[in-house]
């Protein structure tokens, strides 16, 4: 019952904001043009690269798609779903989270859904169509289509996550910047669209085990394309639920360090 | 020195200031252009090996991505929330009330704060001069260039950037608007993957916008894929970008402002 | 048994030690020192079902502070809380269903949200029926005129507007114990009238209420019992009667004479009294032991003796009270 008045609570707060853009789309448009717009310089310098070499440690052009797509759906998930993790920091040093500690629903939740990032929607159709184009291309069969399904929902569930717990560490050095969640998602884009054949052991050991970003979509998109074994798949649910435990786990904390803001 | 000028100087310096003493911004700042400088470094450092792509070996990708890191820690560095915030907020309000331009003071401003990651790009380029040895400037005249050309970086990265946060009178928040630009500049800077690799129709799109000049720019002139005369050419086009930028600024501010009553609510 | 029980309340913060500007950063990086600040030290608190109870204090004393950690958003460093039997922290959610609380420095409502958006996903949160819900509405706006900018944007509203929805958003489950942390601030003198009644109202219906105000008038209005801290510790508990009828004891009358008032003489003439001179040359306040004389003594000599032009009573203000318990010039 906790779980279920929970996730209604979350639920109605998102859905009244997806409402609230639909009555005022400027954001929507400009904020959806930038997510798109960013997919497509992706795609752009997928192209652009590949017109150049034939691949990078194997891996081929369709291949490089898959990664990038499905690293967007990842980020444009997180960004329709949980983008007022971002607001954690500035919560804090404002005392926004006061008035979410006095009511009945988990604050992480409520911070959650405090906002919708609205680039999301660019990113989540860009993403599908670099997905689906490189899937296509690179002759992944139908067989897998479960399998991707699985590993979508597992990609936004670790992204969120991720840099939801990065964000609440804002909890104690207080910063309106969720810096930490920032440098993540950026070394993430730059590093996580290139296969992990390419780094040094070190960088791979920390993207599968110590930040598991590997498993958003490098592991999966490997194991479709035969880079990787089927083995590493039971890794990304486990991801998941690792990095789902550990950001409630830091928010926690964080708001048993909570001081409020004046007195 | 005449008063404006000297209003110009101590904006300059509060800004430079307040962003040097949020430590762990010079930290965040080392990190990010390192690490991504490091991540580009891997890849081309993969694709090249011993041979060359489109003129560029593995010596010269070095300066370039160096070159790049650079003009990255100074643009995506700077200040930009800081007015955009202004604007959000109806702080503009009060701003208009003070008794300076307001497009001059936040240039000072976002000025100030690009300086404040002179430490970082210091910092940041002496472990990759350490790291892997780039080659040095073709001659010393392109040298001298180069650095010309990082020097008007600084008026440029303002005209962009404060043109793009003028939007924010028509949205609600700026991290979209944030985001387009910085992805804009990324890709037509050569910052993701150097011009010179893309068909001659997307070089001749790039050549048409600002965004070049933040890492092909200094780049060409410093490897010496342009002569002296071509590096001045270069100059010149960005010097005149500076110019058209501020006064399309100008222009777009005085249309802007009569939002003003809309975000004060 | 109390609704709300505090015990030697007290919490410390630990602030950064360091001096301003860039060296200061740089220092407070290498060494890293920080600074203890109690800002509630040892407080004892008891609050009955169906109080009403006015917290107030200087600026900086300590109130919200303690609003925070009766309402469990901080843990104390010692000492304990009970509302209701529960430790408001660590039993968070089930207590957040009996209180309500606004901090008028802040709101509650989704900044992007229209005000009704906003008031739903809480009758959601707390689990409010519709039947409920439409009655509590309904008689908000009875007393609040919510109707009036509920498809508002919150962003848009003024700060009257603001402030009525935030207490809609504080009552919508009907909480039996209100927390209201300076409710009417910034308020104009019309809000701040209806929102007193509204608040009268509410007392009146059995909620049990703690307010802090700077403003006296919302406690004389509201509240019959007033707590009055300072650096962090309790300096006056005590019903507000009772604050009157003990630190009130002097009252004062306004003569206006005829001429100018020539004070030195006439506070030889009445030794007893106590002589000021007022704000015209005419003028002269005379103060006097309410305990010694009564009104009609005091007034019957002076009239009789001077045969003023005009004369005035001054009421005696509870805010000269506290204006005092402040200065330290009163004490327990």
């Amino acid at each position: 019952m906790p779980i279920r008045h929970a996730s209604g609570v979350y639920w109605r707060a998102l859905a009244a904001h997806v409402r609230s853009v639909i009555e005022y789309p400027a954001d929507l448009w400009i904020m959806a043009t930038a997510g798109a717009v960013w997919n497509v310089l992706q795609f752009a310098f997928l192209a652009v690269l590949f017109a150049n070499v034939p691949h990078i440690e194997g891996w081929g052009f369709h291949e490089m798609l898959m990664l990038s797509g499905l690293l967007s759906i990842a980020g444009g998930a997180n960004a329709l779903c949980f983008d007022g993790a971002w607001n954690t920091g500035s919560m804090v040093i404002k005392g926004d989270i006061d008035y979410r500690i006095t009511r009945p629903a988990p604050v992480i939740l409520q911070v959650g859904s405090s906002h919708i990032g609205l680039q999301s929607f660019g990113e989540l159709a860009l993403g599908f169509a670099m997905l689906v184009y490189g899937w296509i291309g690179a002759g992944v069969g139908m067989a897998w289509i479960p399998v991707g399904a699985l590993a979508i929902v597992c990609a936004a569930l670790i992204q969120t996550a991720l840099v939801t717990a990065f964000c609440a560490v804002n909890f104690w050095i207080k910063s309106p910047m969720s810096i930490f969640a920032f440098l993540l998602i950026q070394l993430q884009g730059g590093a996580m669209k290139l296969p992990l054949g390419v780094f040094p052991a070190a960088v791979r050991v920390v993207a599968l085990f110590i930040v598991p970003v590997a498993f958003i979509n490098v592991v999966p998109v490997a194991v479709f394309t035969g880079h990787m074994t089927a083995w590493w798949l039971v890794g990304v649910p486990l991801a998941a639920v690792a990095a789902v435990a550990l950001a409630a786990g830091v928010y926690r904390l964080g708001l048993r360090a909570y001081d409020s803001a004046g007195h | 020195m005449t008063h404006a000028l000297a209003v110009d100087r101590a904006l300059v310096v509060i800004a430079f200031k307040r962003r040097l003493a949020y430590k762990s911004g010079w930290i965040f700042g080392l990190a990010l252009g390192g690490g991504s400088m490091l991540i580009s470094l891997t890849m081309w450092q993969n694709l090249l090996g011993d041979g060359s792509l489109n003129g560029y070996d593995w010596a010269s990708m070095r300066a370039y991505t160096i070159i790049g890191f650079i003009a990255a820690t100074m643009v995506f560095g700077a200040a930009d929330y800081q007015i955009a915030d202004r604007i959000l907020d109806g702080h503009i309000a009060v701003d208009m009330t003070k008794p300076v331009d307001f497009q001059r003071a936040r240039a000072a401003e976002y000025i100030g704060s690009m300086i404040s990651t002179a430490p970082t790009a210091a910092l940041g380029v002496l472990g990759a001069w350490l790291l892997f040895d780039p080659p040095g400037p073709v001659t010393p005249t392109a040298g001298l260039l180069t650095a010309l050309s990082f020097v008007l970086l600084f008026p440029l990265a303002f005209g962009i950037t404060y043109l793009s946060v003028l939007v924010c009178f028509w949205t609600k928040r700026y991290l979209g608007i944030m985001w387009l630009r910085e992805a804009l500049l990324s890709f037509f800077s050569g910052l993701m993957i150097p011009l010179a690799f893309m068909p001659g129709w997307l070089q001749a799109a790039a050549w048409a916008l600002p965004f070049p000049h933040f890492t092909t720019t200094p780049s060409a002139i410093y490897l010496g894929r342009v002569d002296t005369a071509g590096a001045l050419g270069l100059i010149a086009a960005e010097a005149a970008w500076v110019v058209g930028l501020w006064y399309a600024g100008r222009l777009v501010f005085r249309f802007a402002v009569r939002k003003v009553t809309v975000h004060g609510g | 048994m109390p609704i709300l029980e505090a015990r030697s309340l007290t919490k410390t913060f630990r602030r950064p030690d360091k001096a301003s500007g860039f060296k200061g950063a740089v220092k407070h990086l290498m060494q890293r020192k920080f600074k203890n600040y109690t800002a509630v030290d040892g407080i004892d608190l008891s609050i009955d079902a169906g109080e009403s109870v006015a917290y107030v204090g200087p600026n900086g004393a300590g109130k919200s502070t303690t609003v925070k950690l009766l309402t469990g958003i901080l843990r104390p460093s010692e000492g304990t809380v009970r509302v209701m039997g529960r430790d408001p922290h660590t039993e968070r959610i089930a207590n957040a269903h009996d209180i309500g609380v606004l901090f008028g420095q802040r709101t509650q409502l989704w900044w992007d949200l229209p005000v009704e958006e906003s008031l739903k996903l809480l009758k959601h949160m707390y689990g409010v029926s519709d039947a409920d819900y439409q009655r509590r509405i309904a008689k908000f706006d009875e007393l609040l005129d919510l109707n009036e900018f509920m498809p508002a944007l919150a962003r848009t509203l003024s700060l009257g507007q603001r402030m009525r929805a935030d207490l809609a958003c504080a009552l919508i489950h009907d909480p039996k114990m209100v927390y209201l942390d300076e409710p009417t601030i910034g308020l104009d003198i019309s809000v701040k009238d209806r929102l007193r009644a509204f608040l009268r109202e509410l007392v009146n219906d059995g909620t049990t209420l703690l307010l802090t105000s700077h403003d006296l008038a919302d406690i004389e209005e509201v509240c019959e019992r007033i707590v009055v801290i300072d650096k962090g510790a309790i300096a006056y508990d005590g019903s507000i009667e009772r604050l009157k009828a003990h630190y009130i004891t002097t009252k004062a009358v306004n003569l206006y004479l005829e001429g100018t008032a020539d004070v030195p003489a006439l506070a030889e003439k009445f030794p007893d009294y106590e002589w000021t001179a007022g704000e015209a040359p005419s003028e002269v306040t005379v103060t006097y032991e309410s305990g010694r004389f009564t009104t009609a003594e005091v007034l019957g000599s002076l009239t009789a003796q001077l045969s003023p032009r005009d004369l005035s009573l001054s009421e005696p203000s509870i805010e000269d009270v506290i204006r005092r318990l402040y200065a330290g010039e009163l004490t327990k």
